[in-house]
């Protein structure tokens, strides 16, 4: 990695703050660079306004813009397209998230399986 | 009457409209036939007498003397009637005096040559194609002889033959009127019935209760296409209504899953975050027990988890939501995997597990699904199974998979072998704790995936739980 090169970090979009905040300290203990946003608007603000994260972790089910129309909104923008999105999704809704065809995480997520997730997109900002 | 059942209504009609025609026209018909042949028969006997009795008359004074061509001349008066074919005068003895006959050159004569006194005595009477009328030729009280005349019945015949060539036309005038009749009723009547039925047809077929009879007409048929359409303005607004409530109910059990498991979220992972990098302040002793204590958060969040699970399942199968979404699953590394995560309980409890699995036994299944049963299952065995040995194995058909968990614990009464399957049903006390679902939800991911799952047991022995799934899907989806 050369000293140019923008330092990975990992966007959560989730309406719960708990769920946010939690996330967010668990991968920063790990050593990695977060950021999050309280519904896909913001995120997708976020997203443009730095350079695009390493991973989104995506709650689905949020008021305004759900999951599913952020994906959407990502896949329309160029610069956005390629961003890997991991979905959160309370196991087996019924078929609501069925055709939303990315990675997803199943609430409540298991600790060891979020970190193993970040992992295979993210290597940690910190050395 | 039973016959007539299968027959279709225009059938019916045609044949009714047939005889509707045909026969006020044809009794009609007869009738005046009837009479006017009876009067034209009548007639002709009369005017034959009477040419008999006018020609006996004039021939009288001729045979009283002798004078046989003046009887011939007489006689030759009637070429002037063409009904006459041929007359006759006979002397006394029966022998011919004069005769006249109308025939073509090589016709046989009609005439007899004698006659017998007593043909002599009858009347007029009609013969075949004839009238013959025999009359004693007298002068002054004295019997010369008999007058023989033959009428031909030809005109009758003519007559006849017409009525019955206008009772042909008439018939078929009538079947020409009766077809264009059943066409107009077959249009009025059977068309529009046809038209119903076919509309009923194509929303069997397609279940879109949008579509409507068209055409609908003011007559006794109008208002059975208007009750039709009226019906499926009705359905049609149930089935709207059904739709909008199913997808109501799909939203509270996304909505449900949702508001349940995200407290559980934040909940697992502060949990899970404090086991793996626990405060480093903490002496041996206290990090020990903030372990064990954490530990046993976890396990109840995880137990919280799949009680809302279950109840989520229970909402889903009751309305028939039970969605399968099968990929090629291998059943073997499924069950092992389930195993492996049941260590820790087993060692718990202190029961062994005694597994024989196929190296590789693979499917078209859905497996979270199939790992909710495994789960369920070996769960069920370490609950009811006292401690004892549980024993476990996989084995395959090349059309069925098989699953056997077998348990030597308080084992299951005959009686409730047969509920157990149910919702909300459980054999043990309910010291033993769950909600009762386990095995009813198992049942139902099995019969979704097409297969069986059967129980045998005997109270205080044991119970052995077999589910076979097929695997054809999975067959069907490699060619």
């Amino acid at each position: 990695m050369t000293a140019a090169e923008p330092r990975p970090w990992v966007l959560i979009v989730d309406d719960d703050e708990d769920i946010r905040d939690t996330i967010r300290s668990l991968l920063q203990l790990r050593g990695y660079i977060v950021d999050t946003a309280p519904d896909g608007r913001v995120g997708l603000e976020r997203m443009r306004t730095a350079h695009p994260p390493a991973l989104v972790i995506l709650d689905y089910m949020m008021p305004g813009m759900n999951g599913e129309e952020f994906r959407e909104a990502q896949l329309a923008d160029p610069e956005l397209a390629r961003v890997p999105v991991v979905l959160l999704t309370g196991a087996g809704d019924v078929g609501s998230a069925a055709h939303v065809d990315i990675e997803r995480m199943a609430k409540p997520i298991e600790l060891q399986l979020l970190f193993d997730t970040v992992a295979r997109y993210c290597t940690k900002g910190s050395t | 009457m039973a016959a007539s059942r299968g027959v279709s209504i225009r059938t019916r009609l045609t044949v009714l409209s047939v005889l509707a025609t045909l026969a006020p026209v044809g009794v009609a018909l007869g009738f005046v036939a009837e009479r006017d042949l009876r009067d034209i028969r009548s007639e002709m006997m009369t005017s034959s007498t009477l040419i008999g009795y006018v020609i006996a008359e004039y021939s009288a004074s001729a045979m009283a003397f002798d004078d046989r061509r003046d009887a011939q001349r007489t006689l030759d008066g009637l070429t002037r009637d063409e009904n006459v074919i041929a007359a006759g005068l006979y002397d006394t003895g029966g022998r011919r005096f004069a005769a006249y006959e109308r025939r073509a050159p090589r016709q046989p004569s009609t005439l007899p040559p004698v006659i017998t006194a007593a043909a002599s005595m009858l009347p007029a009477v009609m013969e075949g194609e004839h009238v013959i009328v025999t009359q004693p030729v007298v002068s002054h009280g004295t019997r010369y002889g008999t007058l023989l005349v033959i009428v031909s019945t030809e005109h009758l015949r003519s007559r006849i033959h017409g009525y019955l060539l206008s009772m042909a036309l008439l018939g078929l005038g009538a079947l020409a009127a009766a077809g264009a009749l059943a066409l107009m009723l077959e249009r009025m009547v059977s068309r529009p019935l046809l038209a119903l039925a076919d509309v009923a047809r194509r929303i069997a077929q397609t279940e879109d209760y949008s579509v409507r009879a068209s055409g609908v007409s003011h007559d006794e048929i109008g208002l059975l296409a208007g009750a039709f359409n009226r019906m499926l303005t009705e359905i049609d607004g149930r089935q709207r209504q059904a739709q909008q409530a199913i997808r109501v109910r799909d939203d509270f059990l996304s909505i449900a899953s949702h508001e349940l498991k995200t407290p559980l979220t934040s909940l697992k992972l502060q949990v899970q975050g404090l086991l793996m990098m626990p405060p480093e302040s903490l002496s041996h002793d206290d990090a020990a027990r903030f372990k064990q204590t954490l530990d046993v958060v976890d396990r109840q969040i995880v137990r919280l988890d799949k009680l809302i699970g279950n109840l989520l399942d229970v909402s889903r199968i009751a309305a028939g939501r039970l969605v399968l979404d099968p990929a090629e699953t291998d059943l073997s590394s499924l069950v092992h995997e389930v195993t492996r995560q049941f260590e820790p309980q087993l060692q718990r409890c202190k029961c062994s597990l005694e597994s024989r699995i196929e190296g590789s036994v693979t499917g078209f299944w859905d497996a979270p699904r199939i790992d909710q049963v495994v789960t369920n299952l070996l769960a069920n065995a370490i609950k009811y199974g006292g401690g004892k040995p549980i024993e476990l194995s996989v084995d395959s058909t090349p059309e069925r998979a098989r699953l056997v968990v077998r348990d030597h614990g308080i084992g299951i009464s005959a009686e409730d072998q047969k509920r157990i399957f149910g919702r909300f049903e459980r054999a043990a006390s309910l010291s033993y704790g769950g909600l009762g679902l386990g095995l009813f939800i198992s049942s139902q991911i099995v019969r979704a995936h097409g297969g069986t799952i059967r129980v045998e047991s005997t109270l205080a022995v044991g119970s052995t739980f077999t589910v076979e799934l097929p695997r054809k899907a999975q067959r069907g989806a490699a060619t």
